[in-house]
Order: C-alpha cells, then sequence, then structure tokens
C-alpha cells in the first residue's frame, strides 16, 4: 500500500494516463499537458511538495486534461481525484529548468548580432540605391 | 471544449457556404477586369495604397497567426507575444526593397525572376526547391486548421470541412486571378480586424486586469518575467523566419509588382503597422483563461476556446461560435487565396519556361491559370486529407528561408559576388539550421540557417567576387 | 515581473493600435475610390 498525501487507500491503479511519460521529466519551457481517462468529475491539484501541504486547485471539472503553463523553475507535484470516489492518484512529479543563462545570453548576442547585421545591410543598401537614384535623375 | 457556444453544422456549413458564395461572385465579377495575363497574375500593376496595403497585411494575418498568437501567449506570456509581432519588421523591410525591386526587374513577374537573373539556373533551381517545400506546408497547414477548426466549432467531419474550405478559395481564385484575391483580401482584412478588435474588447472587459495579474503571478508565475529564457530566444528567432518568409517568397514578391510603383514601399509599410499589434491583440485573451476559469484541453486550440467562453459569458452564445469561425475563415481565406495565386504563378511562369521549356502563351492565361491553380489546390487537398502534422514541416523550413535572406540582400544591392560560394551558404545554412533545430531546439533554427548563410554571402562579396549580369529584359 | 500595469498598457494599446489600423485602411480605401485609384 502506498500513502499518499495521507489517505490510506491505493491508488495505484488511478494515474495521469501519460504519468510514465512525464515523471520526473525536465521541462525547458515550464509547460505540459496533463491527461487522464475520462468519466466524472474530477478535481486536479497542484504543490510544491509531495505531502501537498498547501495545494493549488487547478482544475475542477469533467475535461480529461488540462494545459498547465506558466510554471516556475523548479519541482511541481500534481495530483488528481474522482470527486464521486475516495482516493487521490499516485502524484505526479516533474522539474522546470529553464535554459541555462550562460547558453541564453550566448544565443541572444548572436541572434541580436545577425538581426543587428542584416537590418544595418538592407538599410545600407536602400540608402546607397537612394542616393544613385537622385544622382542619375 | 464548451459545448455551450458550438454551432448546428447546419449553420457551418451554412457560413462557409454563404460566405463562399460571395467571394465566388465577387471572384468572378472582378476577373473580369482581368482582359491579359498581366491583369490575371499582377491586377494590371495598378493596385493602390488601400488594397496593396490591405492584401499584404491580410495574407500575413494566416490562421497561424490567429490560433498561434494565443499560443505562444498561453506558453511565454507577454515576451511570447512580442516575439510574434517581429513577423511584421520583415513587411517594414520590405518595403526598402521595394524601389530597387522596380528598377532591377521592371517588368518582373515573379520572386523567380529575381532568383534566375542574379543568380542564374543552379540559384534559381535552389529557390523552388525552397519556395515550394515552403509554400506547400504553409497552404497545408491552413487547409488542415481549417478542417480543424469546422470539426471543433460546428461538428463537420474534417474531411469535408477541410474540402469546403480549400474549394471555395480555390474557385474565386481561378476565377479572378488577382483581382479576386487583393478584393476579397480588403473585405477580409477589415473583417479579421474588426473581429480582433470585438473579441479582445470583450476578454478585456469581463477581466480585471488586477485580478487577472494577481492570479497569474500565483498560478503562471514565468509568464510574466521579464527574462523568460524560451520567449526571448523566440524574438530573434521569429524575426529572422518572418524576414526568410518575407524576402523570398512569391506571394510577396507578386505584391510588389502588383501596387503602382509610386504607392509600393508605403503598402508594405503600411501593412507592417496593421500587423504589429495583431498577435498581441489576438493573443492575450489566452491570458484570460486561468482567472476566468477556462480549462484548456488542446493547447492548439487555445484561441478559439478562449473567445468562445468570453462570447457564451457575455450572452452572445452561438452567435459567439459564428463570429469565431467567420474571423478564422477570412484569415485563412485570405492566405490561402494569396499562396494559391502566388504559386501557380511560380509554376505558370517559371516552371512551364524555365524546365519545360514551354512558355505559356499569353492568350491562354486564363485556361493555364485556372488549371494551374486547380493542381495546386488539388496537390494541397491531398496533402491535406491523411491529417499528417504538415506543421511541423513548415517550422522545419524557418532554417531555409533564413538562408535566403542574405543572397536576397546581396542579389539586391550589391554589384558582384561569388555566385557558387552565395549559393553553398544557402545549402549549408539550411542544413546547419536543420541540425540546430534538433539538437539545440526550434527557436535557434531560423537564426543559425540565417548566420551560417550570412558568413557564407559575406564571404562571397570579398572572396573573388564577379559581376551580376547588366539589366536587361528577363530572357529565359 | 512584468507589472499589471505594463501588461495593460501593452494589451489596451494593441487594440487601439488595431482599431486606428482599420480606420486608416478605411479612410484610404474611400479617399483612393474617389480619385479612381483604387486599382
Amino acid at each position: 500500500m502506498t500513502f499518499v498525501g495521507g489517505s490510506l487507500w491505493a491508488v495505484g491503479s488511478l494515474q495521469f494516463s501519460n504519468h510514465q511519460e512525464l515523471q520526473n521529466s525536465v521541462l525547458s519551457e515550464g509547460v505540459l499537458t496533463l491527461k487522464w481517462k475520462d468519466g466524472g468529475e474530477i478535481l486536479l491539484q497542484q504543490d510544491r511538495t509531495e505531502e501537498f501541504k498547501y495545494p493549488i486547485v487547478r482544475y475542477r471539472g469533467k475535461d480529461s486534461a488540462s494545459v498547465i503553463t506558466g510554471l516556475a523553475e523548479g519541482t511541481h507535484y500534481f495530483r488528481f481525484k474522482k470527486l464521486d470516489q475516495p482516493g487521490w492518484s499516485l502524484p505526479l512529479s516533474v522539474k522546470v529548468q529553464f535554459v541555462n543563462h550562460t547558453l541564453l545570453y550566448s544565443l541572444l548576442s548572436l541572434g541580436g548580432a545577425v538581426s543587428l547585421l542584416t537590418v544595418g545591410a538592407i538599410v545600407h543598401g536602400a540608402r546607397k540605391s537612394h542616393r544613385l537614384d537622385a544622382v542619375r535623375s | 471544449m464548451n459545448d455551450s457556444f458550438t454551432i448546428e453544422s447546419s449553420t457551418g456549413w451554412g457560413l462557409i457556404l454563404s460566405l463562399g458564395a460571395l467571394w465566388v461572385l465577387l471572384g468572378w465579377h472582378w476577373g473580369k477586369k482581368a482582359t491579359s495575363e498581366e491583369g490575371f497574375t499582377l491586377a494590371g500593376r495598378k493596385v493602390g495604397l488601400a488594397l496593396g496595403g490591405a492584401t499584404i497585411m491580410a495574407t500575413w494575418v494566416t490562421s497561424n497567426t490567429t490560433m498561434l498568437a494565443p499560443v505562444f501567449a498561453l506558453k511565454f506570456g507577454l515576451w511570447g507575444m512580442l516575439a510574434y509581432s517581429t513577423a511584421s519588421f520583415g513587411l517594414f523591410m520590405f518595403a526598402l526593397f521595394m524601389p530597387r525591386i522596380r528598377e532591377l526587374l521592371p517588368d518582373g513577374v515573379t520572386a523567380g525572376d529575381f532568383f534566375y537573373l542574379r543568380f542564374g539556373k543552379a540559384g534559381w533551381t535552389l529557390f523552388m526547391v525552397i519556395t515550394l517545400v515552403y509554400s506547400l506546408s504553409w497552404l497545408v497547414s491552413m487547409a488542415i486548421a481549417g478542417g480543424d477548426l469546422l470539426e471543433a466549432l460546428a461538428g463537420i467531419p474534417y474531411q469535408q470541412g477541410m474540402s469546403l474550405i480549400l474549394m471555395v478559395c480555390v474557385l474565386y481564385t481561378l476565377f479572378g486571378g488577382m483581382y479576386a484575391v487583393i478584393g476579397t483580401d480588403f473585405i477580409q482584412s477589415l473583417i479579421i480586424l474588426l473581429g480582433i478588435v470585438v473579441i479582445g474588447f470583450l476578454v478585456w472587459g469581463q477581466v480585471p486586469l488586477a485580478k487577472a495579474h494577481a492570479h497569474i503571478v500565483t498560478h503562471q508565475p514565468s509568464l510574466l518575467l521579464w527574462v523568460m529564457p524560451a520567449a526571448l530566444l523566440a524574438v530573434f528567432n521569429n524575426l529572422l523566419f518572418g524576414f526568410g518568409e518575407v524576402f523570398h517568397n512569391n506571394v510577396w514578391w507578386s505584391r510588389a509588382f502588383a501596387v503602382r510603383k509610386e504607392v509600393g514601399s508605403r503598402a508594405f509599410a503600411l501593412a507592417g503597422f496593421l500587423w504589429f499589434p495583431v498577435p498581441i491583440a489576438a493573443g492575450f485573451i489566452a491570458l484570460a483563461a486561468g482567472p476566468l476559469g477556462i480549462n484548456i484541453v488542446d493547447e492548439n486550440q487555445t484561441g478559439p476556446t478562449v473567445a468562445a467562453a468570453v462570447l457564451g459569458n457575455a450572452g452572445l452564445g452561438v452567435f459567439g461560435g459564428g463570429l469565431i469561425l467567420v474571423v478564422l475563415f477570412c484569415s485563412m481565406a485570405s492566405s490561402i487565396d494569396s499562396l494559391l495565386a502566388a504559386t501557380s504563378d511560380l509554376l505558370m511562369k517559371d516552371f512551364s519556361a524555365r524546365v519545360l521549356k514551354h512558355p505559356t502563351r499569353p492568350e491562354n492565361f486564363r485556361k493555364v491559370g485556372a488549371g494551374v491553380i486547380f493542381l495546386v489546390g488539388g496537390v494541397t487537398w491531398l496533402l491535406a486529407l491523411p491529417h499528417w502534422p504538415i506543421i511541423n514541416v513548415l517550422f522545419l523550413s524557418g532554417p531555409l528561408v533564413g538562408s535566403l535572406i542574405w543572397p536576397v540582400i546581396a542579389g539586391l544591392f550589391w554589384e558582384e559576388i561569388n555566385r557558387s560560394v552565395a549559393l553553398a551558404g544557402i545549402v549549408l545554412g539550411s542544413l546547419a539550421g536543420l541540425f540546430s533545430y534538433f539538437w539545440i531546439g526550434w527557436f535557434v533554427a531560423a537564426l543559425v540557417g540565417t548566420g551560417v548563410s550570412m558568413l557564407f554571402s559575406l564571404t562571397a562579396r570579398y572572396i573573388r567576387p564577379s559581376s551580376f549580369p547588366p539589366l536587361c529584359s528577363l530572357k529565359t | 515581473m512584468i507589472s499589471a500595469s505594463t501588461l495593460g498598457l501593452v494589451i489596451v494599446g494593441s487594440l487601439f493600435w488595431v482599431l486606428a489600423g482599420l480606420s486608416i485602411l478605411v479612410f484610404l480605401f474611400i479617399r483612393e475610390r474617389r480619385k479612381k485609384k483604387l486599382w
């Protein structure tokens, strides 16, 4: 038996349908889609701790998926329960880790440089062409 | 998706058929102005600022814009929307190209004419491969989006809905050519902008800013970061992807040749001005999803889901579903018709003359033009039918079109270049960009493609360059 | 963290910008139609 969030019920059978795929995965954008089997109203919770001490309600309703975005860096835990049944699902944990700052600033510098050079080449070419036109006419 | 706003399939059919009939009728009526091949392909080269600016803007507002902008906002927050808006910069830059394009190619008809003139047959071939991959994947992804939309909003089976939307666009384009495309684009642009404003203000009215902000800070804090890595990286990548798309594609070059010479630059600048706020105005509604308690089940349906819920809350219900359908249909149609016409022109003019060595006779323009448009539409339909994720091909084309940016700049503004080195840059830039797409991420692919090609182009300017051929009428 | 006022400014600004663009298009259309320079 597994104690999950204080519940005594064995809930190994209740889990997100993409649990295996997502469990302990590292998300670089803070985005994930949680899915569960259709059937009845559910309550979806999220917390920063495995014990779900201060959970946030993410969703309550009859849909069978939910897109979660904007997660902060760090580890997040998710669980759900069917409202007409006791017991929570197996908790899912994911880690959000953004691109490291060195790589980020290198790529941003590269992007800025290429963009500036490109715009510069166009503006320079257009002005030169305009000047030549003026001289010819 | 919430069912309270979904419309009956009969309503969905009715809306598309009646709007479609209107476009076809107008297309046929305006198409009578095309008494020559030039009229059919370039609307007589006399399009004014209003219609010119509108068609450029509307063509660039695709279903990807109206559907993907909310997805960017949902995933990447404020910077995500701003990153999307940088795609308008390509239009501003193209405005600077205009005088030179008209000088280089006073009788030009297609972008292929430019690539052939400045880079010879090898350059033209590379351009054709890249542009056909890009254009077809853009066309197909919009046909697919149309089918998905009709299924989600009106329960019309995907294959039927997709076929209907595509058939309407093919019909009015082949009846009226560029006149039909530009005329309908103007009406569609007004509907798109009005629809975005109506939906946007309704969302704004339903969500108090302070409450929404507080909700996002608690539940989706990354969306409001000043340094949100994925979003920031998207800024330059999107900018360069946009440059690549606009600088190379015949959709824009055909408009460059179609507008009156004296308003050309202003038409592109106006279009850029009109387009810039659209991803923000259309996208921000996704930020209302959390505060309004709207659950997103499929990120690709974020826009319609939120818009429909908001319109439902405002008591507009089924009318809301209809409004969303009309706005999205217009954004698709305004791009599909332009792509059909521009791609068909390339095949009709460039391919037939330079590959088949059998130029189209001017007196056959209507028959051949209609036939090619029908063919392109048919290929699009066949590729859209199995519902493959063709949008991924479109994203993958980022480095390909990015690698064409500097060759276009060189061909327009430089006097000499080492052609082989420049063309090698296109190939290697494309490959490097594709490699980086899979090895580093989607957010650098266009940047890498452009950067590598840029290095080769700059090298080509100084290492054994040879002069471009003298300006003269195009000879195939 | 981006503030509420910044977020609000960007959003409302973009909505009014779209409205302005729409007005410009209509104005240009009417003007060019009068001068018979539409196309």
